[in-house]
């Protein structure tokens, strides 16, 4: 298994969906808002068909001991919409800096003053400066 | 606001030294200098912003030469076009002068291509006002055929462009305003915020593309200093410029015409001239200077039809039409009576970007990026995850945006992964909704008769046009093709 192929199974996937799903669209007198989404669907199913079946040279297996790293950060990032109203943006923005250097190998001094960093940059340019919400 | 007062003059300073050391560092593009950018820009007054905007692309561009120059690795996909010539003639010769001859003609390729900016899209903006939306959807279709054909790999360009279309139908349908995809939800009403998928595209899986790669692939950097540096920075390169004049303006004018072909953009420009003048066998300067010159052209070559026309030539002017629509100004013929102060300000601000900014930011961001090559990855990969977070959540103070975020984040990792172009899901996301929309309203107003696109004598040229680009790129490609099959055959044959 390649990640070419991985990204043709969620271009199919997707495909299949915009396809299934601009069924229950409206309809109007000829064509209507499901014309688009349904051509796209089925470019997206026919082309993900084809590049399933090409040859790919990115192996799978190549990244995945460091995917954790990358799930992490992920996980954080899908974590961020609770964390921002609840401990603000400055700091979300800093745990976010801190934990990116802190996974790509930085120390945790160095990691600590990237955080410190990034937080006073939303604080001052963004809260205070631009009036962003808080 | 004038462009000569102390804000723009500042912006466009700030903005030109920002894009010249995220242009430098390799692994990050003007894109992702662009993308991260954009949400201080939105909270500037237009003219600042634009100025900022203009002036960091132009030095991004440029600046990808620094990288090659001093650790051999192209800060941008445009300076890989010419990337042994301009290390090899920076240890022959010394970095200030490889670095000049990127910088000087740059800024002089620059100035061609803003001469026809200002040409080209005064003109387009004149024809354009007679077009009806069946010229619209044949040129906006044309901008979708580039696209396509312009990357690398056709199906996998042609599935990114087709994300970034499906991704576009989220929300309201642009004709008739039926709601599709929402799910219920009424954050996806408005569809996906182009500015927060552009920090999740290529800010957030940048990082987590990193992440996954681990080790640092940058060599130790050389660092340029100043004893010297300005006489082979500005002097030696400008004494080349009288004797290539030639090759020069040929490269600038190939590369501007390029840049306002939708979707192609400078990195094309750059191969297409610097293979030109490796094929007639010229010396690393000429070939530096014919790919240099080409790449920078291009940049304002790409504004020509994004300003006309409201269709962007490359990755960037997608972004920076987003911008456009984001601060409530509609590029296109209107724009140049609605908006005409702003449109001679763009021309004016290229004008100092290349006179100017280029030269002396181009030194200056020579001189830092040494010293910024050498700042560890994970600090910069730090930086890079706390802006995309503060970026997503300003443009709207909206939470729901920073799931965006984190899902685009992972669909860009996906995409890098299986080395799939995620600048044609920004193409898409940004062509697909103009198109649906030109498409339904032509469709609307002839009662679905086809034949209707094939009436006026304008959008039959422009038809013609997409059947011959289509043609000739295939053939092109099929021609590529089998010589490479030949050559396959070759060395299995040996």
């Amino acid at each position: 298994m390649t990640w070419e192929r991985l990204v043709a199974v969620l271009a199919l996937v997707l495909g299949g969906l915009a396809l299934v799903l601009s069924l229950s669209l409206p309809k109007t007198q000829g064509p209507g808002p499901e014309l688009f989404p349904r051509i796209l669907g089925a470019v997206l199913v026919l082309a993900g068909m084809r590049q399933l079946f090409q040859t790919g040279t990115s192996r799978l297996q190549e990244g995945l001991e460091s995917l954790p790293l990358s799930l992490k950060l992920f996980l954080f990032f899908l974590a961020a919409p609770l964390l921002v109203p609840r401990i603000g943006l400055a700091p979300s923005a800093a745990l976010a800096a801190g934990l990116g250097a802190f996974l790509a190998g930085e120390s945790l001094l160095r990691s600590l003053l990237v955080a410190v960093f990034t937080g006073l940059l939303a604080y001052c340019v963004f809260v205070r400066l631009l009036g962003v919400s808080a | 606001m004038s462009l000569f007062s102390p804000d723009v003059l500042l912006a466009m300073l700030l903005g030109g030294l920002y894009g010249a050391v995220f242009g430098a560092v390799p692994g990050l593009t003007a894109t992702l200098a662009l993308s991260l950018f954009i949400p201080f820009a939105l909270f500037m007054p237009p003219e600042v912003g634009l100025a900022a905007v203009v002036s960091l692309t132009a030095t991004a561009i440029f600046a990808g030469d620094i990288g090659t120059v001093m650790a051999r690795i192209p800060g941008t996909p445009a300076s890989a076009a010419y990337t042994e010539e301009i290390y090899e003639l920076g240890r022959e010769r010394g970095p200030a002068y490889a670095l000049g001859i990127s910088a000087i003609f740059s800024a002089l390729g620059s100035l061609v291509g803003t001469g026809l900016l200002v040409l080209g899209s005064l003109g387009m903006a004149l024809v354009a006002r007679q077009f009806s939306s069946f010229e619209y959807f044949w040129l906006v279709l044309l901008g979708v055929t580039s696209g396509i054909l312009a990357s690398p790999h056709l199906g996998k360009g042609l599935i990114a462009f087709a994300l970034g279309m499906l991704l576009g139908t989220i929300g309201y349908d642009p004709a008739l305003g039926h709601p599709r995809f929402t799910f219920g939800n009424v954050n996806f009403l408005g569809g996906i915020n182009f500015i927060v998928a552009l920090i999740g595209l290529f800010g957030l899986s940048e990082v987590l593309y990193q992440l996954m790669r681990r080790s640092d692939p940058r060599p130790e950097p050389t660092v340029l200093g100043l004893r010297g540096s300005v006489r082979r920075f500005f002097l030696d390169p400008l004494r080349l410029a009288p004797q290539e004049r030639w090759l020069f303006l040929r490269s600038a004018l190939l590369g501007t015409f390029i840049g306002f072909l939708p979707g192609a953009g400078s990195d094309f420009a750059a191969w297409i001239s610097s293979n030109l003048k490796r094929l007639a066998q010229g010396t690393k300067e000429q070939v530096v200077l014919a790919g240099t010159s080409a790449n920078n052209a291009a940049v304002a070559g790409t504004w020509i039809p994004a300003l006309s026309l409201g269709i962007p030539g490359d990755t960037l002017t997608a972004i920076i039409l987003g911008l456009f629509l984001t601060l409530g100004i509609h590029p296109g013929p209107e724009l140049f009576t609605k908006n005409l102060p702003l449109v001679v300000e763009i021309y004016l601000a290229f004008l100092l970007a290349s006179v100017i900014i280029m030269p002396l930011v181009g030194y200056l961001g020579a001189l830092l990026a040494g010293h910024v090559l050498k700042l560890p990855r994970g600090v910069l990969l730090g930086l890079i995850s706390g802006v995309s977070l503060i970026g997503a959540y300003a443009i709207n103070n909206n939470p729901f945006d920073l799931y965006v975020l984190a899902f685009l984040g992972a669909l860009g990792l996906l995409l890098r992964l299986g080395n799939y172009p995620l600048g044609q899901v920004v193409l898409g996301l940004v062509l697909g909704p103009l198109l649906e929309q030109h498409l339904m309203v032509s469709m609307i107003k002839t009662h679905w008769n086809l034949l209707s696109f094939f009436e006026r004598p304008v959008a039959v040229l422009l038809a013609m046009a997409n059947l011959l680009l289509l043609g000739g790129m295939l053939w092109t490609r099929l021609k590529q093709y089998r010589k490479l099959e030949a050559l396959r055959s070759l060395s299995e044959e040996r």
